[in-house]
């Protein structure tokens, strides 16, 4: 089960179990992620700090309210230090991974509520 | 009363928080969300007066600070939370200080916060409108009631007002329909010296006699809370003023209930032993005169006299022509003033348009007219053409009401059909076949 779908999330209860809602803001917030995920790709292969910190400056509030927590206080750490060294990028280059990982988790998310809202209809 | 909605805008660069947010307040009935991606978008709209702000502290075009700013200085009622990503508890300290009503940091407790403050803004801002409504409906109570008219009839009506307003007796006031009743009843309650007290309206049409009474005199009932106790219009009037419209159609049982009541002061609400005092004044009017109300109910004549001592008779407007000039001119000036427009009044011919109407709605009638006027004038002064008059039958009634010589009936039709044909003089004496020199005989004859 998708655990966006449980009461005890706080999207879920942010609309009070409406789940179409849950997954309307989840699968617009998969859009922006994979959009802004490949322009974040491009900084860091040009090394454009600034970018990257636009970027994952956007990430931090939806990280937040979707309960992707621990990946959003290590963005929020590495923007400091970002904003202190934007030379070094070798700690930003290793999240690559997690990010990747949080699309293919909306993706499995998106589609298990999918299917809890058809079994909810029929 | 159609309520205003609750106008929210969302100042949000990322697209998807600004849906979130705006998904999470939609949640609230009647609410009217805009949202905007920089900070001059939602500048530039503020004259749509939102009443709350959500605002993001870092956007693309403007620092949180400098937008808070711009919005203030441009609209000092919106409410602005600042919303912002970082935890910073100096930055919240400096908002607040520049006018922020909150500040809200973007994480988990974010929706319930906002939703706290949207729950208590609404709560506010109807507070609010309804202060304000109370303190304009104060403000008409206190401000002079105009009754005008030079009709003898009419003076003769403000009189008799100006006495009874000081007695305690019961008043009605009768006349055709929108003869001005309620004006006078107002008129009344003014003079009578309660004009801050409750001046309230009660019509008997489409109410069945249970509800006649319950919304008269209240009801009490017991449910598993407690005694459910509801007051009537009679107790809620207080020392204020109860116009009871129609009273041709309030059952004898009504009107003897009302006779006691108004002999003792006081009642006992259905099935109640609590006793209500009643302090009003009332006020009956209706369209019947009370002569054909006694002749249809011949035996209770002792109802109509213990409940209505004083009797007031309103003319029609037909009845008293001398004061369209002086009511248009009136209604205009109120329309005028309305409208924030300088109209000095009205063309010779818009008055002879308005003179050769019967005026079947009276006094609300020619306010309509006039207003339309008002609205349809290109000029200055009201012409003629912006005097539309609904529907031929007053032209038709005002002929064969009026008792006219047949000469004057003849130039009423000339000049009907003279307005009619935009004063072709020559196509009009081919409709009416007659010949065109006693078209110009006839208007020569007048200008004499």
């Amino acid at each position: 089960m998708s655990r966006f779908a449980h009461p005890d999330h706080s999207l879920f209860k942010t609309f009070s179990g409406d789940l179409t809602i849950v997954l309307r803001l989840l699968g617009r917030f998969k859009e922006e992620w994979d959009t802004s995920l490949v322009q974040w790709k491009q900084c860091l292969r040009v090394a454009d700090a600034e970018g990257l910190f636009q970027i994952q400056h956007r990430w931090l509030s939806g990280l937040r309210t979707l309960g992707y927590e621990g990946l959003a206080r290590r963005i929020a750490t590495l923007q400091a230090e970002l904003q202190e060294t934007p030379s070094d990028l070798s700690n930003i280059q290793a999240l690559e991974e997690e990010l990747e990982e949080i699309q293919s988790d909306l993706s499995t998310e998106i589609t298990s509520l999918q299917g809890l809202i058809q079994h909810q209809k029929e | 009363m159609i309520e205003e909605p609750f106008r929210i805008f969302i100042v949000e660069d990322d697209p998807w928080y600004g849906e979130f947010l705006e998904a999470s307040i939609q949640l609230f009935p009647n609410v009217e969300i805009h949202r905007f991606g920089q900070a001059n978008a939602c500048i530039d709209a503020l004259s749509q007066n939102p009443s709350l702000i959500t605002l993001d502290y870092r956007l693309p075009d403007m620092g949180g600070k400098d937008a808070l700013n711009f919005i203030l200085e441009k609209n000092q009622t919106a409410k602005v939370v600042v919303v912002s990503a970082q935890e910073d508890i100096e930055t919240a300290v400096d908002l607040l200080k520049h006018g922020a009503y909150d500040y809200l940091v973007k994480n988990e407790q974010t929706r319930d916060r906002l939703w706290n403050i949207v729950k208590n803004l609404i709560k506010e801002v109807k507070l609010e409108q309804e202060n304000r409504r109370l303190k304009e409906q104060l403000l008409q109570s206190v401000q002079p009631v105009p009754f005008i008219g030079n009709d003898a009839n009419i003076k003769r009506a403000k009189s008799i007002a100006e006495k009874a307003a000081k007695r305690d007796s019961g008043i009605l006031i009768c006349g055709p329909s929108g003869s001005g009743k309620k004006t006078l009843a107002r008129y009344i309650h003014q003079h009578a010296g309660i004009a801050t007290q409750p001046f309230l309206i009660f019509s008997p049409i489409g109410l069945n006699e249970d509800q006649i009474e319950k919304v008269l005199f209240g009801s009490e009932h017991i449910s598993s809370t407690g005694i459910q106790r509801e007051t009537g219009l009679l107790v809620q009037v207080g020392k204020g003023s109860l116009v009871i419209e129609h009273f041709d159609r309030l059952s004898h049982a009504v009107l003897e209930r009302l006779t006691q009541i108004k002999r003792s002061r006081h009642f006992y609400a259905k099935g109640s032993n609590y006793k209500f005092e009643v302090k009003g004044k009332w006020i009956f009017t209706s369209h019947l005169n009370s002569d054909l109300w006694l002749k249809s109910n011949p035996d209770r004549a002792d109802l109509l006299f213990s409940l209505m001592e004083i009797r007031i008779e309103l003319p029609a407007l037909l009845q008293r022509k001398e004061d369209i000039v002086l009511l248009s001119n009136f209604f205009l000036q109120q329309s005028a003033a309305q409208g924030q427009l300088n109209l000095p009044g009205l063309t010779k011919k818009a008055i002879d348009k308005l003179m050769r109407h019967s005026y079947p709605g009276n006094l609300k009638e020619l306010k309509a007219i006039i207003d339309m006027a008002v609205v349809l004038s290109k000029n200055q002064e009201i012409q003629a053409e912006d005097i539309v008059i609904q529907g031929l039958n007053g032209q038709e009634r005002l002929w064969f009401n009026e008792e006219k010589s047949m000469d004057e009936y003849q130039n009423e039709i000339v000049h009907f059909f003279l307005e009619k044909y935009d004063h072709k003089v020559i196509l009009v004496a081919d409709k009416l076949q007659i010949s065109k020199s006693s078209i110009y005989n006839m208007l020569k004859r007048e200008r004499e």
